[in-house]
Parts: C-alpha cells; sequence; structure tokens
C-alpha cells in the first residue's frame, strides 16, 4: 500500500474514532444553549467557537460526525446489499433474468438521482432513517453492474464448473465461491460511495430537508452557518473542512484498494 | 564455436535461478534445453541479448560470447544492432507476440534487414514459412490467422534478418499436436537451408529428441546433464534424466505404472545442501550430501553432474529411444 | 454392463453460431477406460460439460443406470452427481483461490451428508493421504501449491463423493513431464484399486495410448472414429487419425 492509501485510511480510522467515542470526546451537551455566550469565536474554552444559539460548536462537530458517518455507512450498506444480490443473480442465471435487472437499473440510472431524493423526501417526512433508505435505494445500481460483470466472468471458471459437479446448490455457488470472489471491485465502489452519501447528505441538510435540527449534521451545521456568515466564519469553516477530509479520506482508501487488487 | 556461455549466473527477484551454466552452440547446430517449468532455461534464453527486465533481475557473472564477443559487455545501442538481427526470438504465445495494430506485411518490414525492394523479399520470406496464401496481400492482421500460422508469421519476422542464432522458446507449447509437428517441420528444413544456430528451450523430451543435434539438461538453475541427443537418448547419466525419460508415455509400457520421479522441483528459496536432485533421486547415498557434484566426462561430449555416473549407467538396462 | 448411454447428444452456441457437438452418440461400460482424443475446438471438453449436466444440451439423451439425466428433475440430478464426478485441466482455475484445501473436501461432504460431521477431518485426511498429500495442506490455500499438488486436490474432491464414472478432461496437459507421469500413476492406481470407470480426454495420443482401453477420435464436433486401442493405434482408418498418429511422437 503506498503512502496515500494508509493517509486516506489514517483519515478515515480517525473520523469513525471521533464517532464511537463522542461522548468522551465532546467537552459540552452539543444540544446545550448558552445565550451568554452567543456566536463567540475560537478560544481555548470553546476551541471551534460557538453557534448563533451559544451552543459548542466542537461537541457538536463530533456528534455530527456519528449522524454523517451513520447515514454514510448504513444507506451505501443498503446499496451494497441490493447492489450485489441484484447484480449476482442477473450474472448468474443469465437470459431474461438478466435482462429484466439490467433494464430495471437502465431505468433507475435514467431519473436525476439528488431530485428523486428531493421529491421522495418532500412527500415523506425527512428523518434520518428515511435519507438513509432513499440513498441506498438510489446508489445501488454501479455496484449492481460490477458485480454481474465480475460474476460473468467468474461463473466460467472451472472451480465454478467443479461446485456444479459436486451438487451445490445455486445459492452456495453463489453466496460462498462467487461473491466472495468478486468482492475486489466492489469494495472500492463501496469505499467511494461511502464517499458520495456523506455529500447527499450534507446536501440534503444543508438545503433544511435533511437532517432536522437540533440533531447536529455537517450538513445542517453549514446550514445554519450560512445565515451568520458575516458574523461567524467559524460556523462555516469547520463543517465544511469535516466533510471535504472525510470525502477526500475515503476517495483516497478506494483508489488504494482499487491498485491493491 | 557461433555462441559460447561460460559460467552465466543470474538473479531473479532476489534469487539466484541460474547457477553457472555453459553452454556451446555452433553454426548450423541445433542445441535443445530441456527443463520443467521454474527451473531456469527461459531467464538463460533471455539473457544472451540481456533482455531480462532490469527491475527484476540482474545478471551477477560469466560471459556470453557471440561471435567471440561478450554480449553482456556491450552497451545497449551495440545490442540492439544485434538483437533481432543477428540474434532473434520466438516465443511461446504467437498472438501476445505479434502487434494485433499492424499488419503481418508491415511487421515483416519492420524486420527486414535492407529495406530496399521489401515486396520481393517479404513474399520470398512467406513462401519461405509456407505462408503462400498471404503474399501480395499487405492488409492481413495478426487475428485473421489461426495459431498455427501466426507462428509461422513470427518464425518469418525471426529469420527475416538472416540471423545467425534463432532462440526458441516454447515454440510449439500452444499450439495443436499436428500443428506443431508442421512447425517443427519447418523450423528444420529453416534451420538446413539457413546454417541456423538454434537453442531450443522446451518441456517436452519428445519434441527435442526429435529436433535437436545435442541436449541440455536444466535443474534447479543448473545444466545437470549435456550431450549429443543419441547418447542422451540411449545412455542417460543422470537418475533426473531417467527419470524424465521414463515419464514419457510409452505404448510399451501400457497399463503399467509410470517409473516416475517422485516428489517436486525445489523452491530457489530453499535449495538443498549437496546434490539439488538428492531428495527426489533413486541412486542417492550419502556422499552425494557433502557438496553439489561437478559436470564430469560419461564419453566424449557427454557430461552429467552426478558423482554415481559408473554406476547409474550399469544398474539402468534401458531400452533404445528411437528418436 | 453399459453404464452410460449417450445417445444424439447436440450442442451449438448461438454466440459463436458452431456446432460444438454435433450429434454424439456412444456407451461407457463398467470399469473401462475410455479415450477420447482430438485437438483444441474439437468439442471434446463441450461433450465433457454435456455429459455431466454442467451446461445444457440442446438435444439428445444419457441414460444412466435407466434414468435419462436429462430429463430428471433438479433434486434428481443433485443427488445423482454424486456417481459422476470430473476432473479439469488447469488446475490454478479448478479450485476456489480463497478456499482452504481442507475446506473444499469437507464441502463435499457438507452437500451430500456421506460423512458424519464427527468424521469429517478424519476423512478429508485420509482421503488426502490417498492422493499423495496429507494432514500439512488442510490449512493451506491453492495459491500455496504446485501445479501437481494442486490437480491431487482436485483428484481428491472428485473422489470425495465416492463416484462410480470420472471424466478426465486433460487432467495432465498442463503439468510438467514429471509430474504427469506421477499423476497418471495415482489415476492408473485408483482406477485398478476402485474399480472406476474414466471417460479420459486428452489431446496427446501418447497419453491416451497408455492408459485407455477404447479410443474415441472426434473432430469439429463429430466422431470420425472409434475402436480399441489396436484398432487405432495399429490400423487407423481415418486420414485424421493417421495425420493425429504421425504427429504424435511416438518413441
Amino acid at each position: 500500500m503506498n503512502k496515500l492509501t494508509w493517509f486516506g485510511l489514517g483519515i478515515v480510522g480517525f473520523f469513525i474514532i471521533v464517532a464511537i467515542f463522542a461522548p468522551m470526546i465532546a467537552p459540552y451537551n452539543p444540544g446545550q444553549i448558552d445565550i451568554e455566550n452567543i456566536l463567540t469565536p475560537p478560544s481555548s474554552s470553546h476551541i471551534f467557537g460557538t453557534d448563533s444559539l451559544g451552543r459548542d460548536l466542537f461537541s457538536r462537530m463530533v456528534y455530527g460526525a456519528r449522524i454523517s458517518l451513520m447515514v454514510g455507512f448504513i444507506a451505501v450498506g443498503i446499496a451494497a446489499i441490493i447492489g450485489i444480490a441484484l447484480g449476482a443473480i442477473a450474472g448468474y442465471y443469465g437470459k431474461w433474468v438478466d435482462a429484466i435487472i439490467m433494464r430495471f437499473i437502465d431505468i433507475m440510472l435514467c431519473f436525476p438521482t439528488f431530485f428523486l431524493i428531493l421529491a421522495v423526501i418532500a412527500l415523506l417526512e425527512p428523518s434520518i432513517i428515511n435519507i438513509m433508505v432513499i440513498i441506498g435505494a438510489t446508489s445501488w445500481m454501479g455496484i449492481a453492474r460490477l458485480m454481474r460483470a465480475e460474476i460473468l466472468s467468474l461463473k466460467e471458471r472451472d472451480f465454478i464448473y467443479a461446485e456444479r459437479a459436486i451438487g451445490a446448490s445455486d445459492l452456495r455457488i453463489i453466496a460462498r465461491h462467487l461473491i466472495p470472489n468478486a468482492m475486489a471491485p466492489v469494495l472500492v465502489s463501496i469505499t467511494l460511495g461511502i464517499a458520495g452519501a456523506i455529500l447527499v447528505e450534507s446536501g440534503l441538510s444543508f438545503l433544511g430537508i435533511g437532517v432536522q435540527p437540533p440533531t447536529p449534521s455537517w450538513g445542517n451545521i453549514l446550514s445554519e452557518g450560512k445565515a451568520v456568515m458575516g458574523a461567524g466564519w467559524w460556523m462555516m469553516l469547520f463543517p465544511g473542512l469535516a466533510i471535504f477530509i472525510t470525502v477526500l479520506g475515503y476517495n483516497l482508501l478506494g483508489e488504494g484498494i482499487r491498485e491493491n487488487y | 564455436m557461433l555462441l559460447q556461455i561460460k559460467d552465466l549466473k543470474v538473479n531473479y527477484a532476489g534469487l539466484e535461478i541460474v547457477r553457472g551454466i555453459d553452454l556451446d552452440v555452433d553454426k548450423g547446430e541445433c542445441c535443445g534445453l530441456i527443463g520443467e517449468s521454474g527451473c531456469g532455461k527461459t531467464t538463460v534464453g533471455l539473457s544472451i541479448t540481456k533482455l531480462i527486465p532490469e527491475r527484476k533481475g540482474n545478471i551477477l557473472a560469466g560471459e556470453i560470447l557471440f561471435e567471440g564477443r561478450d554480449t553482456l559487455k556491450l552497451t545497449s545501442e551495440e545490442l540492439r544492432g544485434i538483437r533481432g538481427k543477428k540474434i532473434s526470438y520466438v516465443f511461446q504465445e504467437p498472438f501476445s507476440s505479434l502487434n494485433p495494430v499492424f499488419t503481418i506485411y508491415e511487421q515483416i518490414r519492420e524486420s527486414l534487414e535492407e529495406k530496399d525492394n521489401p515486396d520481393a523479399r517479404i513474399a520470398d520470406i512467406l513462401k519461405n514459412v509456407g505462408l503462400e496464401k498471404i503474399i501480395g496481400r499487405k492488409n492481413i492482421y495478426p487475428h485473421e490467422l489461426s495459431g498455427g500460422m501466426q507462428q509461422r508469421a513470427m518464425i518469418g519476422m525471426a529469420i527475416a534478418s538472416r540471423p545467425d542464432l534463432l532462440v526458441l522458446d516454447e515454440p510449439t507449447t500452444a499450439l495443436d499436436v499436428t500443428v506443431q509437428r508442421q512447425i517443427l517441420e519447418l523450423i528444420m528444413e529453416l534451420k538446413n537451408k539457413m546454417n541456423l544456430a538454434i537453442i531450443f528451450i522446451s518441456h517436452d523430451l519428445r519434441i527435442v529428441f526429435n529436433i535437436a543435434d545435442k541436449i541440455a539438461i536444466m535443474y534447479a538453475g543448473s545444466i545437470i546433464e549435456c550431450g549429443p541427443k543419441g547418447k542422451i537418448a540411449s545412455n542417460p547419466a543422470h537418475p533426473y534424466t531417467i527419470g524424465l525419460i521414463d515419464s514419457i508415455p510409452s505404448l510399451e509400457h501400457r497399463k503399467k505404472l509410470f517409473n516416475a520421479i517422485g516428489g517436486k522441483a525445489p523452491l530457489f528459496s530453499e535449495l538443498p545442501q549437496g546434490c539439488k536432485f538428492y531428495p527426489r533421486c533413486r541412486f542417492r547415498i550419502d556422499k552425494c550430501l557433502e557438496k553439489e557434484p561437478e559436470l564430469e566426462n560419461v564419453s566424449h561430449g557427454h557430461v552429467s553432474r552426478c558423482i554415481r555416473i559408473g554406476d547409474i549407467v550399469r544398474a539402468e538396462n534401458r531400452h533404445n529411444l528411437q528418436a | 454392463m453399459e453404464l452410460l448411454k449417450i445417445n444424439n447428444l447436440y450442442k451449438t452456441f448461438k454466440k459463436h453460431r458452431v456446432c460444438a457437438v454435433d450429434g454424439a452418440s456412444f456407451s461407457i461400460f463398467k470399469g473401462e477406460v475410455l479415450g477420447l482424443v482430438g485437438e483444441s475446438g474439437c468439442g471434446k471438453s463441450t461433450l465433457a460439460k454435456l455429459i455431466l449436466r454442467l451446461i445444457d444440451a440442446d438435444k439428445g439423451s444419457i441414460f444412466y443406470k435407466g434414468k435419462d439425466l436429462l430429463n430428471i428433475s433438479r433434486n434428481d440430478m443433485r443427488k445423482t452427481r454424486k456417481d459422476l464426478q470430473i476432473i479439469f485441466q488447469d488446475p490454478y482455475a479448478s479450485l476456489d483461490p480463497r478456499m482452504k484445501i481442507g475446506k473444499v473436501i469437507e464441502e463435499v461432504y457438507d452437500i451430500h451428508k456421506n460423512v458424519s460431521e464427527r468424521d469429517r477431518k478424519s476423512k478429508t485426511i485420509e482421503l488426502l493421504e490417498t492422493v499423495g498429500l496429507g494432514e500439512t495442506y488442510l490449512n493451506r490455500l491453492p495459491s500455496e501449491l504446485s501445479g501437481g499438488e494442486r490437480q491431487r486436490v482436485g483428484i481428491a474432491r472428485a473422489l470425495a463423493t465416492d463416484p462410480e464414472f470420472i471424466i478426465c478432461d486433460e487432467p495432465v496437459s498442463s503439468l510438467d513431464i514429471s509430474v504427469q507421469a506421477q499423476i497418471l500413476n495415482l489415476l492408473i492406481e485408483l482406477q485398478k484399486r476402485k474399480n472406476l470407470t474414466y471417460l479420459f480426454i486428452s489431446h496427446d495420443l501418447g497419453v491416451i495410448g497408455s492408459i485407455c482401453d477404447r479410443i474415441m477420435v472426434m473432430q469439429s464436433g463429430r466422431f470420425i472414429e472409434s475402436g480399441s486401442y489396436e484398432d487405432i493405434f495399429k490400423n487407423p482408418q481415418c486420414q485424421y487419425t493417421r495425420t493425429l498418429l504421425e504427429s504424435a511422437f511416438l518413441p
């Protein structure tokens, strides 16, 4: 692995640790309002400053990491399950099964994803769960295509014929032999997908239809910061940097995995 | 002597995989270099014109005298004047050796030693390698030819510069048996017509017995037996050679078990002490472990790297292999 | 006794528009080694896969013990697979690169439940020893093995169901000559000891001639000649068979 991959892994690992240990790392309760200290710039008592309600920005960012990463992981987890299953089935069974799944993917790809999400959120209510499900349900197509392509070439290999010759069921062949051997490129796609999902969540929250205040997420902190941009530069700088660095980390890691397989 | 390899040692990926090879090839002579996969035979072939990829391997010691000049001491400029001109190569996979975006005609023209009036010369070459069918057809690409015809085209490119030495590395392994036969006949014919020296690298004894004048057998990076074809076939003097010959399927031994060599070839990272063949040898004695044997004379021009030469020749009353 | 009877088997690959197997009919008798010889692309490997229903035939029938394998339920077929096994040519492609050697064998027991949970490990070791490997191989990955060792694992996997019939699809073609002799010895010994029936596929008449009782010659999807070893080697009828014999460098 090269240095950049390690760097990416370091960033990813760092934010995961921050998210897991948020209660221990955050110096204040992220929801604690302090009218006396509204919009104080970064100082020794509030290292990232405070927001327009006097809440500690650093603590909100730490808890926001939890939300952002959770949305990223679970949304991509949903996408991976759908994508791997449909891709594997299409690739293995071929013929009409493949044709139906592939046309369905084509249809899904025709929708402008972000507007589809906007429309669905407008109909439902903007909760964290809805956001994760909707991001997952609209981002599995790339994974499915990769999976299918890998399986198409793997299933002609002799060891798959050998499995069938010893009487292995289709489910066993797909789950134990095909999918594990096809995972490398899918893993790259998943890693890059997490970065994408974090960006989408931030975008939605920034527009006010994502994670709803008072729950902190990087996107909605950024959105609150926009209102007070002149008075509190720190309100936009830190969440913006956090999103940028996290996405960079996942992209570097994804590239690293790609090169090592 | 056209080519003399003296005590060649080559390092590859940190391991010495050619451990002191001596080999002579004369004009008009076909020398078969036999060995199993990973024994270092291909590396020997590549070393002759320093074709070993620099990042992976390097030549540690030795001399390779080609027409009296040591190719290992030549500059890369001078080497380019020899490679593909005086010494040509043909490799195993014709399709991956040919450039798919150029026509056969263009690729042969590239290899010509004199560039004027190429059409007549190319027609002559195509005729020589049995590709009369595509004479005058300048727009034929490699994928339009069968595997056998591709290999004929490769041989055509190799002889286009009228080389003195041809290094053939498993040239027929990827081909069907009937095609293989035709290609071997073509090589023999060209050898006689052009008085070519040939190094024929192969894992298949049956082929080498048919085509070579002289045979060198490699095991674990060194030559363990070398001699004229007839002597190797009728009077092999190394237990490994005997094992290889016994491993050839033969109709006389129909339905019987082969007198096969046991075990497997050692890794270069864990070569045994003393004789490298000791662990698999059916003639082994404790003395074999003391040091690696030197090549010793069996008879004129026939050497073997075994301290039990005398016993082996007497012990094994081999049936005569008609080559 | 007739073990398998194959009638008029056809297979065309739509993509390439070639008839890979063009009306194959033959019988395989219990305990014999039937050789199938032909050059690359003649349809011999396709035929092997058709017989075991690893790919679907266009038409024809394959009778095994009175049942037409092309007309039985998937479930019945899965049970019948126990009796009919195959060994592949390329030992680098025929093992799951992520699966440890012990697991390769244990999986067979897992599928067929023919060995009790308790005996699996000892049975696996016993089988590995039968093919010349041993307990030390249980936890190794295919990438740590040589070509010959992998082919032995392939043979062990085929033996794990205790089959009656094994198709050997070019089992020694990609091996070095000394390893080839070892593997052929193993196959010959197993055949005698367990009274196995082989369909032995090869492009090498030398190998075919040294172990087969009957031989079929295939060209472009058709059988062009078949007969006993003596018929084919001493008195070949077809020009193509003669060419193959001349090309085979039989010492």
